[in-house]
């Protein structure tokens, strides 16, 4: 009995003790997830500057959504970063984790090497590469010029293709050492018996990556994809310092859209980038949800 | 034993759950959304604490301004936060020179730079707005009041005051029949050109051409002679308000519309009639005439590059012949000078748009609004002779709405040898401004002039243009209706009976 009583208190006081130390999460995450949250989805059905009362419009901002070509055309450039950065990086980064993982020379070298433009910090990459892509005194056409392979500068980044290339280059280069060290983390956790009775099968390299690896890294697989999905969605900085969205919108993403309503120095419209930012949230939550069904049920079957 | 670990386990998992709390108001400017703001004001309005009677309202500060409750005999403390990059610019030294000139009233100016309206709009929610600041781009006029920000000062607005003042000082910043800031500077736009680089192209830098097609040809002339060197003409593309420098001011130049395409003939946005402008420039980018880079580059490094001989030309602000005097290392090397904005051959010139919107409030929550007047008017008298009695090297032109003032100061024979001066307009005659301008009331629903307009330079020839502008005009006409109907604007102010571009 007093066994019984004692453990009770025992397990009452390590409840207190989880909630106790889960509670700086907590409170973090009602400050600064939660609440936003749930203001922006009330700003959304009101029209808002930011500092006279917002006042409520009903669906008034949903219905100037759909009909804003603006804001469809920064969902569109966002799938096609987020598609042309997957297609690139996620085979790119599988590539350098098995050539990392093999026996060259210096493999923690070029571990490092691949892995450190991921430390810094995305805006001050942005920055470089804008210097380094900048028409007037660029690092790039300065090289070309002196190579005389153009007469005038290119304007990489006034032209909405180059630029977007541009923006893309720079997220690989930035992504993908972090994905690389993912990938090798699953691929060493793959069993070597697989691959010794491979070999002893008499299977290829590229037989034993197809048939073992590749296979193997299975969910791993999955949550990477979805890492490099969701930060095509997240998009921002490298745009931001890169293009600023311009020419005329013409390389804006979703997240530097709301910024741009939310933030807009003269006359920001706070109530409409809440109401955009609502849609976001369910394009992405909507091909995140996608991704995951798609690839569990694929998962499942093998 | 194992009791003793789980207490200091509870004790330690609440003082961090403690400090992360307390952790969090530092944190709130970095999370980016408006909840988290909110919050974080709220807390730093705790934590601050200043002087809870702040937090007035405004009716509360009437009635006590009202029975004199404020003459206590004790210094008046006050607060002034100037739009400003550092701390020494002419605002802050007239302040300091107001309060070392009097014993009463005590001004302490705090500067913010480009973050101006951030920093005005978080005060304005967490109710820690100074007794003075500057009245800006962050909205109307309706809305200041709206939220609570501003305070009339029509009843310091005595006749003889008035007097003194280019009337337009009073139309700028009014509301329904009150004044609730007046401007401290007159801005108009000036070609500024490097004499240098017109030599070197063979041009004459004492006959700046008055005609665009004469820039055209002095700019195509300079890009050759530089061979990839220096260029022509700079236009930042990447500044918003270069549009309303180079396009409108042409605009209004030639009375064609008036500032973001508006025609006061007819009460409506209509960007086509800035086409031809357009045309232009989008032409001086396709022949390459203009400095590479100009799609991405801003109006600082448009100025650091004049400034380093590789610019011929560009538009900017009257201000800047205090700037490179001045301010901005090698202003006063480089051989530059200034020059009325052209405009089409064949085209009347109408008078110069002046620009007025360094206007001064006084907060409706402070306690001493006759105190702040009292600091603002000193401040709009003293801000340009203050500088250079504090330092005779910082001698700069004035740029008053008080013409009189204007006289005194630039007849003075150390501004008349300033560079570029001979450019400037020595009093506000030929200067006008329009009573309103309505884009500033607006809520845009689709894309902004400043936004459409890059597109249409860079790839002028690639778009139909036409199209654009019309989608520009009904973009902006719609919620020009929208601001009528919620009484922001008023009709009879969109078109003013017998308007002319010629004789406003």
């Amino acid at each position: 009995m007093n066994k019984a009583v004692k453990s009770r208190k025992n397990s009452r006081i390590k409840g207190i003790q989880m909630f106790l130390m889960l509670l700086p999460m907590l409170v973090l995450f009602f400050l600064f997830c939660a609440y936003p949250l749930f203001d922006s989805i009330y700003l959304s059905f009101t029209k808002y500057n930011g500092f006279t009362e917002p006042v409520f419009n009903g669906l008034a901002n949903y219905k100037r959504l759909f009909s804003d070509s603006s804001w469809w055309r920064a969902v569109l450039n966002t799938f096609e970063l987020t598609v042309m950065a997957y297609v690139i990086q996620i085979p790119l980064s599988l590539l350098l984790a098995i050539l990392v993982n093999s026996k060259i020379k210096g493999q923690n070298f070029f571990r490092t090497i691949i892995f450190l433009p991921n430390v810094t910090s995305t805006a001050i990459i942005g920055i470089i590469f804008f210097f380094m892509f900048s028409s007037y005194n660029g690092i790039v056409n300065g090289m070309l010029q002196g190579a005389g392979l153009i007469n005038r500068p290119v304007e990489w980044l006034g032209n909405v293709t180059s630029a977007k290339l541009i923006i893309i280059l720079l997220n690989t280069w930035s992504q993908v050492g972090y994905l690389m060290i993912l990938f090798l983390a699953a691929i060493q956790k793959i069993p070597t018996e697989l691959y010794e009775s491979a070999t002893l099968d008499g299977a290829s390299k590229w037989q034993q990556f197809k048939c073992v690896t590749l296979p193997m890294l299975g969910q791993m697989f999955q949550v990477i994809s979805m890492m490099c999905i969701l930060n095509g969605f997240q998009l921002f900085d490298s745009v931001k310092v890169l293009t600023g969205g311009g020419p005329g919108n013409q390389t804006s993403v979703m997240a530097l859209y709301i910024y741009n309503y939310f933030f807009n120095s003269t006359g920001a419209q706070q109530g409409y980038a809440s109401a955009v930012s609502v849609c976001a949230t369910f394009i992405t939550a909507a091909v995140g949800a996608l991704y995951f069904l798609v690839t569990s049920k694929k998962f499942k079957e093998n | 034993m194992t009791h003793l670990k789980k207490g200091i386990a509870a004790a330690l998992s609440l003082t961090m759950v403690l400090g992360l709390t307390a952790c969090q108001s530092a944190q709130g400017n970095a999370a980016g959304t408006e909840g988290a703001l909110k919050e974080t004001q709220g807390q730093a309005a705790e934590t601050e604490n200043k002087d809870s009677a702040r937090a007035v309202k405004a009716e509360n500060v009437m009635e006590k301004h009202a029975s004199g409750d404020d003459a206590s005999g004790e210094k008046v403390e006050l607060t002034f936060w100037a739009r400003a990059s550092s701390a020494d610019n002419n605002q802050t030294i007239t302040m300091d020179e107001f309060n070392a000139s009097q014993d009463r009233i005590h001004v302490t100016v705090e500067c913010y730079g480009d973050n101006y309206e951030e920093v005005l709009k978080l005060a304005c929610n967490s109710g820690e707005v100074p007794d003075i600041f500057e009245i800006s781009g962050l909205s109307d006029v309706k809305s200041y009041i709206d939220a609570g920000l501003a305070y009339p000062m029509d009843e310091y607005l005595t006749e003889e005051l008035k007097a003194e003042f280019n009337p337009s000082a009073f139309t700028k910043y009014a509301y329904d029949g009150q004044v609730y800031a007046i401007p401290h500077m007159t801005r108009y736009i000036r070609v500024y050109y490097n004499r240098d680089l017109f030599e070197k192209a063979g041009l004459d830098p004492d006959n700046f051409p008055t005609t665009l097609e004469g820039m055209y040809d002095a700019a195509k002339a300079i890009t050759e002679a530089g061979n990839g060197e220096f260029y022509g003409f700079g236009l930042p593309i990447k500044s918003g308000s270069t549009w309303e420098r180079n396009i409108d001011d042409i605009a209004i130049l030639s009375g064609l519309t008036g500032p973001y395409g508006f025609d006061y003939t007819t009460g409506k946005f209509d960007f086509s009639k800035q086409k031809p402008i357009i045309e232009y420039f989008a032409k001086m980018y396709e022949d390459g005439i203009m400095m590479p880079g100009s799609e991405s580059i801003d109006i600082e490094v448009l100025r650091a590059n004049f400034i380093a001989n590789k610019v011929g030309m560009y538009f900017d602000g009257n201000w800047m012949v205090n700037g490179y005097n001045n301010e901005i290392e090698g202003g006063d090397v480089t051989n530059w000078d200034t020059a009325l904005v052209p405009v089409f051959e064949g085209t009347e010139r109408a008078k110069d748009y002046l620009m007025l919107e360094s206007g001064h409030c006084i907060s409706s929550s402070s306690e001493h609004p006759a105190e702040a007047f009292e600091a603002i008017s000193y401040l709009l008298h003293n801000v340009y002779s203050a500088p250079a009695r504090k330092d005779a090297s910082k001698v700069a032109p004035s740029l008053s709405l008080i013409d009189k003032d204007n006289a005194e100061i630039n007849a003075s024979p150390e501004v008349q040898k300033l560079k570029g001066i001979k450019g400037l307009s020595m009093d506000t005659e030929n200067l006008s401004s329009f009573t309103v301008t309505p884009h500033s009331a607006l809520t845009l629903e689709g894309d902004s002039r400043d936004t459409v307009y890059p597109l249409l330079i860079i790839q002028g020839s690639s778009m139909d243009m036409d199209a654009e502008l019309d989608k520009l005009s009904e973009t902006y006409n719609s919620a020009l209706e929208n601001a009528v109907s919620e009484g922001l604007l008023e009709e009879k102010d969109l078109k003013p009976e017998g308007f002319d571009y010629y004789t406003r």
